[in-house]
């Protein structure tokens, strides 16, 4: 393997696809799709003078973040704190993106999965933090104990439900054992069985649940709880600095919605990457989950964060100790 | 084509260090200088001047076991209330609604390993 080859690839991989480029491509699409499904439910148009129905409206308004508005410098903020911060969130989501099989370079080893919820559990909210109170201000100190509070269960949550079809692959022989790449690759198998189907519905379930709460999409959208906290951990973002934090936030539910597609759903199963149909049919998954995500946005009202913690322990947790319990076992058998 | 790398999980934290780190670069000088406000804003509360901070407000420490015991409040009550209430038939009557949950989840727990040991 040579050297320089890998390290093109690398660089491609990681700036261009499915790395920085492609991943912000993907969530400005996500954004456009959420608006627009959203505003369908609810009798708007949505986007739609931008570009084609309005796809570019979410590039448009980050361009004019980005370009044309400033950044607010308060007596006692940080504004690189706040961009070193959200720069963190999302260079940990575009390594993320590595180690799944979109990648022309795929990065694994045995236990990755301990890497891959490092990358997108860990440092995705402790970059969200430390950009928060990189702007000193009540409303923000309560966004960010909210947000505290809710991260608390919603990332146990996820990584549990992620663990369910990470193991059940591995019960099954995938190689390397607990590893992303492998999972991926092999998820649609854990289906063809009674416990197994079992295991990766309520897994499903609750990774749904739990990306819901991790994208702080109604009904858990109680730390950015406009009106209560004006805007909660984001109230003094402006600029290019709010341009970043939204590109983050699209950014993780795209992520979000690909983790789902792959861990869960096989990605282009049952044809290949490189063929047209297995494709479409990765496009067709990622855009069902997409639409699944942004239903529940729109049907539901916001929790008080109170009840949003009961309702992501009760419909995120329990499923997926539940999941996990009945992979442990295929995998102990 | 794609090109496939097993590396040790040692190896790739580290390659993923690395990635990161470059990216990150990436974006601070994609979103470096611009336009910015002269320094000194006072901070936005709603419309509210700063000297409303100097009346008494909670700590974020205070703010987070706040909403947790909020959270777990439901629970304490229910125990209180209901578990710890004296009445044997009270405390009956909740434990069997526990008793059908755990029969419901043993049954299903029961069902997918006799079903994995079995083959199916």
């Amino acid at each position: 393997m040579n050297p320089v080859v890998v390290i093109v690839l690398g660089v491609v991989s990681a700036l261009l696809f499915p790395g920085l480029v492609f991943l912000s491509a993907l969530s400005f699409f996500s954004e456009w799709f959420l608006r627009k499904v959203v505003a369908r439910m609810q009798s708007r148009m949505g986007p739609t003078y931008v570009g084609p129905a309005g796809l570019l409206q979410p590039l448009m308004d980050f361009m004019k973040l980005y370009l044309a508005k400033e950044v607010k410098i308060q007596r006692y903020s940080s504004p690189l704190q706040a961009k070193v911060g959200l720069a963190i969130s999302i260079a940990a989501l575009v390594a993320a993106t590595l180690m799944l099989p979109l990648s022309p370079l795929r990065l694994s080893a045995p236990y990755d999965i301990i890497v891959f919820v490092y990358l997108c559990a860990v440092w995705v909210t402790v970059g969200i933090i430390v950009a928060a109170l990189s702007y000193p201000n009540p409303l923000t100190v309560a966004g960010v104990s909210r947000l505290v509070a809710l991260a608390a269960i919603v990332e146990p949550t996820w990584v549990a439900a992620i663990f369910v079809p990470i193991t059940m692959c591995t019960a099954l022989g995938s190689n390397p054992p607990f590893s992303v790449l492998a999972t991926s690759l092999n998820s649609w198998r854990a289906w063809f069985s009674v416990p197994g189907f079992i295991a990766m519905a309520l897994g499903l379930w609750s990774a749904v649940v739990s990306s819901q709460a991790k994208t702080m999409l109604k009904p858990f959208d109680i730390p950015e709880a406009e009106q209560e906290l004006i805007a909660g951990h984001v109230t003094e973002f402006s600029g290019r600095i709010l341009a970043l934090y939204n590109l983050l936030h699209d950014m993780e539910l795209a992520f979000s919605a690909l983790v789902i597609t792959y861990l869960f759903l096989g990605g282009p199963y049952p044809y290949g990457h490189l063929s047209p149909v297995g494709i479409a049919i990765l496009i067709a998954k990622y855009v069902i989950v997409l639409f699944v995500l942004v239903t529940i946005r729109a049907c539901m009202g916001r929790l008080r964060i109170d009840q949003a913690i009961s309702a992501v322990m009760k419909y995120g947790m329990l499923p997926a100790i539940a999941g996990l319990a009945i992979a442990i076992a295929m995998l102990l058998r | 084509m794609a090109m496939t790398m097993i590396l040790s999980p040692g190896a790739l934290a580290l390659v993923m260090s690395c990635v990161m780190g470059g990216v990150m670069g990436v974006i601070l000088a994609l979103f470096a200088g611009g336009k910015s406000s002269k320094v000194g804003d006072e901070m936005y509360i709603g419309g509210e001047s700063e000297r409303v901070l100097r009346k008494p407000l909670p700590s974020a420490v205070a703010l987070y076991w706040g909403l947790v015991k909020r959270a777990m409040g439901k629970l304490y009550i229910t125990l209180r209330d209901v578990v710890h209430s004296g009445r044997l038939n009270e405390w009956c009557a909740y434990m069997a609604s526990w008793f059908l949950l755990l029969l419901l989840i043993s049954i299903v727990v029961a069902v997918s390993i006799a079903s994995v040991y079995s083959g199916w």
